[in-house]
Protein backbone atom coordinates (compact mmCIF):
# COMPACT_ATOMS: atom_id res chain seq x y z
CA UNK A 1 0.00 0.00 0.00
CA UNK A 2 2.73 2.20 0.85
CA UNK A 3 4.28 1.31 -2.33
CA UNK A 4 1.71 2.83 -4.07
CA UNK A 5 1.28 5.88 -2.05
CA UNK A 6 4.70 6.64 -3.09
CA UNK A 7 4.20 6.05 -6.75
CA UNK A 8 0.67 8.67 -6.27
CA UNK A 9 3.27 11.06 -4.44
CA UNK A 10 5.71 10.77 -7.23
CA UNK A 11 3.27 12.09 -10.02
CA UNK A 12 1.50 14.40 -7.89
CA UNK A 13 2.18 17.23 -9.97
CA UNK A 14 1.49 15.57 -13.28
CA UNK A 15 -1.65 14.48 -11.35
CA UNK A 16 -2.14 17.89 -10.04
CA UNK A 17 -2.05 19.25 -13.53
CA UNK A 18 -4.11 17.14 -14.97
CA UNK A 19 -7.08 16.97 -12.87
CA UNK A 20 -6.58 21.15 -13.62
CA UNK A 21 -7.23 20.27 -16.87
CA UNK A 22 -9.90 17.90 -15.83
CA UNK A 23 -11.75 20.50 -14.18
CA UNK A 24 -11.64 23.01 -16.50
CA UNK A 25 -13.36 20.61 -19.28
CA UNK A 26 -16.37 19.56 -16.96
CA UNK A 27 -16.73 22.91 -15.56
CA UNK A 28 -16.75 24.82 -19.31
CA UNK A 29 -18.83 21.85 -20.74
CA UNK A 30 -21.04 22.28 -17.84
CA UNK A 31 -21.24 25.87 -18.12
CA UNK A 32 -22.10 26.06 -21.52
CA UNK A 33 -24.59 23.35 -20.94
CA UNK A 34 -26.82 25.68 -18.67
CA UNK A 35 -26.79 28.81 -21.03
CA UNK A 36 -28.53 26.83 -23.58
CA UNK A 37 -30.32 23.95 -21.69
CA UNK A 38 -32.37 26.15 -19.04
CA UNK A 39 -33.60 28.62 -21.47
CA UNK A 40 -34.31 25.82 -24.23
CA UNK A 41 -36.19 24.08 -21.09
CA UNK A 42 -38.00 27.24 -20.54
CA UNK A 43 -39.01 27.72 -24.28
CA UNK A 44 -40.34 23.79 -24.25
CA UNK A 45 -42.50 24.99 -21.05
CA UNK A 46 -43.83 27.72 -23.51
CA UNK A 47 -44.46 25.46 -26.26
CA UNK A 48 -45.85 22.34 -25.07
CA UNK A 49 -46.25 20.47 -28.27
CA UNK A 50 -42.68 21.17 -28.91
CA UNK A 51 -41.80 19.20 -25.73
CA UNK A 52 -41.82 15.75 -26.70
CA UNK A 53 -40.03 15.60 -29.71
CA UNK A 54 -37.42 18.04 -28.38
CA UNK A 55 -36.81 15.98 -25.20
CA UNK A 56 -37.42 12.59 -27.47
CA UNK A 57 -34.19 14.03 -29.39
CA UNK A 58 -32.06 14.54 -26.98
CA UNK A 59 -32.69 11.52 -25.48
CA UNK A 60 -32.05 9.87 -28.39
CA UNK A 61 -28.37 12.29 -28.54
CA UNK A 62 -27.38 10.62 -25.70
CA UNK A 63 -27.53 6.78 -26.61
CA UNK A 64 -24.70 7.68 -28.91
CA UNK A 65 -21.58 6.08 -27.56
CA UNK A 66 -19.24 8.58 -26.32
CA UNK A 67 -16.23 7.28 -28.16
CA UNK A 68 -18.03 7.44 -31.29
CA UNK A 69 -19.43 10.87 -30.63
CA UNK A 70 -16.03 12.38 -30.08
CA UNK A 71 -14.69 10.52 -33.64
CA UNK A 72 -17.98 12.38 -35.35
CA UNK A 73 -17.24 15.59 -34.11
CA UNK A 74 -13.08 15.65 -35.14
CA UNK A 75 -13.76 16.55 -39.19
CA UNK A 76 -16.48 18.89 -38.06
CA UNK A 77 -15.44 22.50 -39.13
CA UNK A 78 -15.72 25.12 -35.90
CA UNK A 79 -16.50 22.75 -33.20
CA UNK A 80 -14.14 19.91 -34.63
CA UNK A 81 -10.71 19.04 -34.38
CA UNK A 82 -7.75 17.22 -32.16
CA UNK A 83 -8.16 19.12 -28.54
CA UNK A 84 -10.39 20.12 -25.73
CA UNK A 85 -12.56 22.28 -27.96
CA UNK A 86 -13.80 19.26 -29.33
CA UNK A 87 -14.27 17.61 -25.94
CA UNK A 88 -16.17 20.31 -24.73
CA UNK A 89 -18.09 19.85 -27.32
CA UNK A 90 -18.98 16.16 -27.26
CA UNK A 91 -19.43 16.83 -23.32
CA UNK A 92 -22.12 19.72 -23.52
CA UNK A 93 -24.09 17.38 -25.69
CA UNK A 94 -24.20 15.00 -23.15
CA UNK A 95 -25.01 16.93 -20.17
CA UNK A 96 -28.01 18.98 -22.04
CA UNK A 97 -30.40 16.74 -21.55
CA UNK A 98 -30.39 16.30 -17.62
CA UNK A 99 -30.38 20.00 -17.62
CA UNK A 100 -33.36 20.37 -20.52
CA UNK A 101 -35.02 17.44 -18.80
CA UNK A 102 -34.90 19.08 -15.24
CA UNK A 103 -35.65 22.47 -15.98
CA UNK A 104 -38.49 21.62 -18.22
CA UNK A 105 -40.03 19.24 -15.25
CA UNK A 106 -39.52 21.81 -12.76
CA UNK A 107 -41.28 24.51 -14.48
CA UNK A 108 -44.31 22.23 -15.33
CA UNK A 109 -44.54 20.99 -12.11
CA UNK A 110 -45.26 24.68 -10.69
CA UNK A 111 -48.89 24.60 -8.93
CA UNK A 112 -50.72 26.46 -11.46
CA UNK A 113 -52.89 28.13 -8.39
CA UNK A 114 -49.74 29.67 -7.80
CA UNK A 115 -48.87 30.75 -11.71
CA UNK A 116 -52.33 31.73 -12.12
CA UNK A 117 -52.38 34.08 -8.96
CA UNK A 118 -48.75 35.46 -10.47
CA UNK A 119 -50.69 36.78 -13.64
CA UNK A 120 -53.90 37.67 -11.69
CA UNK A 121 -51.72 40.19 -9.33
CA UNK A 122 -50.81 41.27 -13.00
CA UNK A 123 -47.29 40.08 -12.84
CA UNK A 124 -45.27 39.90 -16.95
CA UNK A 125 -44.68 37.25 -18.09
CA UNK A 126 -40.97 37.77 -17.73
CA UNK A 127 -41.57 38.96 -13.88
CA UNK A 128 -44.17 35.27 -13.69
CA UNK A 129 -40.79 33.92 -14.71
CA UNK A 130 -38.28 35.41 -13.13
CA UNK A 131 -39.88 36.01 -9.65
CA UNK A 132 -42.24 32.70 -9.11
CA UNK A 133 -41.39 29.61 -11.75
CA UNK A 134 -37.39 29.63 -11.79
CA UNK A 135 -36.87 30.09 -7.76
CA UNK A 136 -39.84 27.61 -7.36
CA UNK A 137 -38.45 24.89 -9.91
CA UNK A 138 -34.64 25.91 -9.03
CA UNK A 139 -33.72 22.73 -6.61
CA UNK A 140 -35.23 20.96 -9.63
CA UNK A 141 -32.77 22.37 -11.97
CA UNK A 142 -30.18 22.33 -9.75
CA UNK A 143 -30.66 18.56 -9.18
CA UNK A 144 -30.12 18.80 -13.15
CA UNK A 145 -26.82 20.08 -12.85
CA UNK A 146 -25.88 18.07 -10.15
CA UNK A 147 -26.21 14.56 -12.67
CA UNK A 148 -24.75 16.17 -15.81
CA UNK A 149 -21.71 17.37 -13.58
CA UNK A 150 -21.34 13.93 -12.19
CA UNK A 151 -21.90 12.36 -15.72
CA UNK A 152 -19.23 14.69 -17.49
CA UNK A 153 -16.07 13.88 -15.26
CA UNK A 154 -16.41 10.51 -15.91
CA UNK A 155 -17.13 11.14 -19.71
CA UNK A 156 -14.45 13.37 -19.62
CA UNK A 157 -11.50 11.21 -19.13
CA UNK A 158 -12.88 9.51 -22.33
CA UNK A 159 -11.89 12.78 -23.77
CA UNK A 160 -7.79 12.19 -23.75
CA UNK A 161 -8.41 9.74 -26.51
CA UNK A 162 -9.02 12.48 -28.90
CA UNK A 163 -6.17 14.86 -27.16
CA UNK A 164 -7.79 16.97 -24.82
CA UNK A 165 -5.63 16.01 -21.95
CA UNK A 166 -7.13 15.31 -18.57
CA UNK A 167 -7.27 12.56 -15.80
CA UNK A 168 -7.87 10.33 -18.86
CA UNK A 169 -4.52 11.04 -20.64
CA UNK A 170 -3.29 8.59 -17.01
CA UNK A 171 -5.70 6.08 -17.90
CA UNK A 172 -4.88 5.51 -21.53
CA UNK A 173 -0.90 5.76 -20.91
CA UNK A 174 -1.43 2.54 -18.17
CA UNK A 175 -3.95 0.69 -20.51
CA UNK A 176 -1.29 1.17 -23.38
CA UNK A 177 1.35 -0.42 -21.25
CA UNK A 178 -0.38 -2.37 -18.94
CA UNK A 179 0.22 -0.24 -15.96
CA UNK A 180 -2.39 -0.99 -12.94
CA UNK A 181 -0.64 1.90 -10.94
CA UNK A 182 -1.14 4.37 -14.04
CA UNK A 183 -4.84 3.76 -14.33
CA UNK A 184 -5.67 4.25 -10.69
CA UNK A 185 -3.58 7.30 -10.63
CA UNK A 186 -6.09 9.00 -13.77
CA UNK A 187 -9.02 6.43 -12.45
CA UNK A 188 -8.84 7.80 -8.66
CA UNK A 189 -8.69 11.57 -8.65
CA UNK A 190 -11.37 11.41 -11.22
CA UNK A 191 -13.82 9.66 -8.81
CA UNK A 192 -12.56 12.07 -6.20
CA UNK A 193 -13.56 14.86 -8.08
CA UNK A 194 -17.03 13.25 -8.90
CA UNK A 195 -17.45 12.23 -4.97
CA UNK A 196 -16.99 16.11 -4.16
CA UNK A 197 -19.32 17.48 -6.98
CA UNK A 198 -21.29 15.43 -6.38
CA UNK A 199 -21.42 16.18 -2.49
CA UNK A 200 -21.19 19.65 -3.03
CA UNK A 201 -23.88 20.64 -5.08
CA UNK A 202 -25.87 17.97 -3.20
CA UNK A 203 -25.50 20.23 -0.31
CA UNK A 204 -26.43 23.38 -2.09
CA UNK A 205 -29.32 21.80 -3.41
CA UNK A 206 -30.73 21.13 0.32
CA UNK A 207 -29.24 24.64 1.54
CA UNK A 208 -31.89 26.19 -1.17
CA UNK A 209 -35.04 23.92 -1.01
CA UNK A 210 -37.89 26.65 -0.76
CA UNK B 1 -61.76 47.44 -20.22
CA UNK B 2 -61.85 46.58 -23.59
CA UNK B 3 -58.16 47.81 -25.15
CA UNK B 4 -56.47 48.83 -22.37
CA UNK B 5 -52.85 46.96 -20.76
CA UNK B 6 -54.34 43.65 -19.26
CA UNK B 7 -51.06 43.73 -16.67
CA UNK B 8 -51.78 47.34 -15.40
CA UNK B 9 -55.79 46.45 -15.21
CA UNK B 10 -54.73 43.18 -13.35
CA UNK B 11 -52.82 45.26 -11.00
CA UNK B 12 -55.74 47.59 -9.94
CA UNK B 13 -57.83 44.60 -9.15
CA UNK B 14 -57.51 42.93 -6.02
CA UNK B 15 -57.42 39.11 -6.74
CA UNK B 16 -58.24 35.83 -4.59
CA UNK B 17 -57.98 32.65 -5.90
CA UNK B 18 -59.17 29.08 -4.43
CA UNK B 19 -56.27 27.90 -2.20
CA UNK B 20 -55.37 31.49 -1.86
CA UNK B 21 -52.37 30.42 -4.50
CA UNK B 22 -49.67 32.43 -2.54
CA UNK B 23 -46.07 32.27 -3.47
CA UNK B 24 -44.70 29.39 -1.32
CA UNK B 25 -41.19 30.68 -1.23
CA UNK B 26 -42.04 34.01 -0.17
CA UNK B 27 -43.08 35.15 3.16
CA UNK B 28 -46.90 36.01 4.38
CA UNK B 29 -44.94 39.82 4.02
CA UNK B 30 -43.34 39.61 1.20
CA UNK B 31 -46.92 37.62 -0.39
CA UNK B 32 -48.79 40.70 1.06
CA UNK B 33 -46.10 43.19 -0.30
CA UNK B 34 -46.81 41.34 -3.91
CA UNK B 35 -48.50 44.13 -6.07
CA UNK B 36 -46.97 47.14 -4.50
CA UNK B 37 -44.02 45.98 -4.96
CA UNK B 38 -45.16 45.61 -8.81
CA UNK B 39 -46.05 49.14 -8.94
CA UNK B 40 -42.86 50.43 -7.28
CA UNK B 41 -44.04 51.30 -3.92
CA UNK B 42 -41.07 52.45 -1.49
CA UNK B 43 -40.29 49.86 0.90
CA UNK B 44 -41.70 52.07 3.82
CA UNK B 45 -44.65 52.53 2.36
CA UNK B 46 -45.12 48.74 1.48
CA UNK B 47 -44.33 48.19 5.00
CA UNK B 48 -46.98 50.09 6.43
CA UNK B 49 -49.42 48.95 4.18
CA UNK B 50 -49.17 45.38 4.93
CA UNK B 51 -48.82 46.03 8.60
CA UNK B 52 -51.84 47.33 8.10
CA UNK B 53 -53.68 44.80 6.58
CA UNK B 54 -52.34 41.91 8.35
CA UNK B 55 -53.70 43.82 11.25
CA UNK B 56 -57.10 43.82 9.71
CA UNK B 57 -57.01 40.14 8.70
CA UNK B 58 -56.14 39.11 12.39
CA UNK B 59 -52.63 37.97 11.36
CA UNK B 60 -50.72 40.96 13.09
CA UNK B 61 -47.58 41.22 11.14
CA UNK B 62 -45.03 41.05 14.29
CA UNK B 63 -46.55 37.28 14.82
CA UNK B 64 -47.31 36.11 11.20
CA UNK B 65 -44.95 38.53 8.96
CA UNK B 66 -42.00 35.78 8.46
CA UNK B 67 -43.99 32.62 8.28
CA UNK B 68 -43.87 30.63 4.95
CA UNK B 69 -47.23 30.23 3.66
CA UNK B 70 -46.90 25.97 4.31
CA UNK B 71 -46.82 27.12 8.42
CA UNK B 72 -50.05 28.53 8.19
CA UNK B 73 -53.72 26.87 8.07
CA UNK B 74 -55.82 26.97 5.12
CA UNK B 75 -57.89 29.55 7.04
CA UNK B 76 -55.23 31.56 7.62
CA UNK B 77 -53.93 31.21 3.98
CA UNK B 78 -56.90 32.52 2.78
CA UNK B 79 -57.08 35.67 4.99
CA UNK B 80 -53.02 36.53 3.49
CA UNK B 81 -55.20 35.72 0.29
CA UNK B 82 -57.64 39.03 1.09
CA UNK B 83 -54.49 41.33 2.43
CA UNK B 84 -53.22 39.92 -0.93
CA UNK B 85 -55.97 41.37 -2.85
CA UNK B 86 -56.47 44.33 -0.67
CA UNK B 87 -52.94 45.86 -0.64
CA UNK B 88 -52.60 48.23 -3.55
CA UNK B 89 -56.40 49.51 -2.66
CA UNK B 90 -58.10 48.40 -5.40
CA UNK B 91 -61.24 49.68 -6.09
CA UNK B 92 -62.27 46.02 -7.08
CA UNK B 93 -62.02 42.88 -5.21
CA UNK B 94 -62.42 39.65 -7.40
CA UNK B 95 -62.65 36.52 -5.90
CA UNK B 96 -63.08 32.65 -7.54
CA UNK B 97 -64.81 30.60 -5.16
CA UNK B 98 -62.23 31.71 -1.94
CA UNK B 99 -63.61 30.07 0.15
CA UNK B 100 -64.26 26.61 -1.54
CA UNK B 101 -60.92 24.71 -0.05
CA UNK B 102 -62.18 25.46 3.84
CA UNK B 103 -63.90 23.08 6.09
CA UNK B 104 -67.40 23.76 6.95
CA UNK B 105 -66.05 25.64 10.42
CA UNK B 106 -63.39 27.64 8.79
CA UNK B 107 -65.64 28.38 5.91
CA UNK B 108 -68.56 29.51 8.06
CA UNK B 109 -65.78 31.89 10.00
CA UNK B 110 -64.24 33.56 6.60
CA UNK B 111 -68.08 34.25 6.18
CA UNK B 112 -68.44 35.95 8.89
CA UNK B 113 -65.36 37.87 8.63
CA UNK B 114 -66.25 38.94 4.71
CA UNK B 115 -69.31 40.74 5.74
CA UNK B 116 -67.52 42.56 8.27
CA UNK B 117 -64.64 43.54 5.97
CA UNK B 118 -67.40 44.51 3.30
CA UNK B 119 -69.13 47.06 5.60
CA UNK B 120 -65.22 48.53 6.48
CA UNK B 121 -63.68 48.68 3.20
CA UNK B 122 -67.04 50.32 1.13
CA UNK B 123 -65.26 48.10 -1.90
CA UNK B 124 -67.07 46.65 -4.89
CA UNK B 125 -66.74 42.91 -4.46
CA UNK B 126 -67.62 39.85 -7.07
CA UNK B 127 -67.17 36.94 -5.61
CA UNK B 128 -67.85 33.20 -7.58
CA UNK B 129 -68.95 30.44 -5.76
CA UNK B 130 -70.85 26.88 -6.63
CA UNK B 131 -72.84 27.18 -3.03
CA UNK B 132 -76.27 29.41 -3.25
CA UNK B 133 -76.29 29.65 0.59
CA UNK B 134 -72.93 31.51 0.30
CA UNK B 135 -73.97 33.61 -2.42
CA UNK B 136 -77.39 34.58 -0.44
CA UNK B 137 -75.08 35.18 2.94
CA UNK B 138 -72.50 36.90 1.28
CA UNK B 139 -74.08 38.82 -1.65
CA UNK B 140 -76.17 41.95 -1.83
CA UNK B 141 -76.88 41.11 -5.48
CA UNK B 142 -76.43 37.49 -7.12
CA UNK B 143 -76.33 36.37 -10.69
CA UNK B 144 -77.37 33.29 -11.67
CA UNK B 145 -75.34 31.76 -14.32
CA UNK B 146 -76.34 28.45 -15.94
CA UNK B 147 -73.39 27.48 -18.84
CA UNK B 148 -71.85 31.12 -19.00
CA UNK B 149 -75.03 33.23 -19.38
CA UNK B 150 -76.52 35.37 -16.53
CA UNK B 151 -80.32 33.56 -15.54
CA UNK B 152 -81.06 36.21 -13.28
CA UNK B 153 -79.66 39.08 -11.77
CA UNK B 154 -81.33 40.56 -8.35
CA UNK B 155 -81.42 40.51 -4.59
CA UNK B 156 -81.85 37.46 -3.11
CA UNK B 157 -85.08 37.82 -1.95
CA UNK B 158 -86.11 38.81 -5.64
CA UNK B 159 -84.50 35.80 -6.76
CA UNK B 160 -86.27 33.69 -4.15
CA UNK B 161 -89.55 35.20 -4.52
CA UNK B 162 -89.66 35.63 -7.94
CA UNK B 163 -87.33 33.22 -10.15
CA UNK B 164 -86.88 34.33 -13.25
CA UNK B 165 -87.62 30.94 -15.32
CA UNK B 166 -87.90 27.53 -14.47
CA UNK B 167 -84.03 26.95 -14.20
CA UNK B 168 -83.60 29.59 -11.93
CA UNK B 169 -86.99 28.13 -9.71
CA UNK B 170 -85.34 24.48 -9.63
CA UNK B 171 -81.78 25.27 -8.83
CA UNK B 172 -82.60 27.82 -5.78
CA UNK B 173 -85.57 25.04 -4.68
CA UNK B 174 -83.31 22.83 -4.76
CA UNK B 175 -80.37 24.20 -2.95
CA UNK B 176 -82.46 26.45 -0.51
CA UNK B 177 -85.47 24.42 0.52
CA UNK B 178 -83.84 20.95 2.09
Amino acid sequence: MSGWLAYFWDRRAEIAALTGEHVVLVVLSTALAVAIGVPLGVALTRRPRLARPVLGFANVVQTIPSLALFGFLIPMPLIGGIGARTAIAALVVYALLPILRNTYAGISSVDPAVVESATGLGMTPRQRLALVELPLAFPVVLAGVRIATVVSIGLATIAAAIGAGGLGVLIYRGVAIVDHRLILAGAVPAALLALAADGLLGWIERRVQP
Amino acid sequence: MRGEDPIALRRRLGYVIQEAGLFPHWTVRQNVEAVPRLLQWKESARRSRSDELLALVGLPAAEFGERRPRQLSGGQRQRVGVARALAADPPVLLMDEPFGALDPIARRAMQREFLDWKQRLGKAVLLVTHDLREAFRLGDRVAILDRGRARQIGTPREILESPADDFVREFVSDEVTP
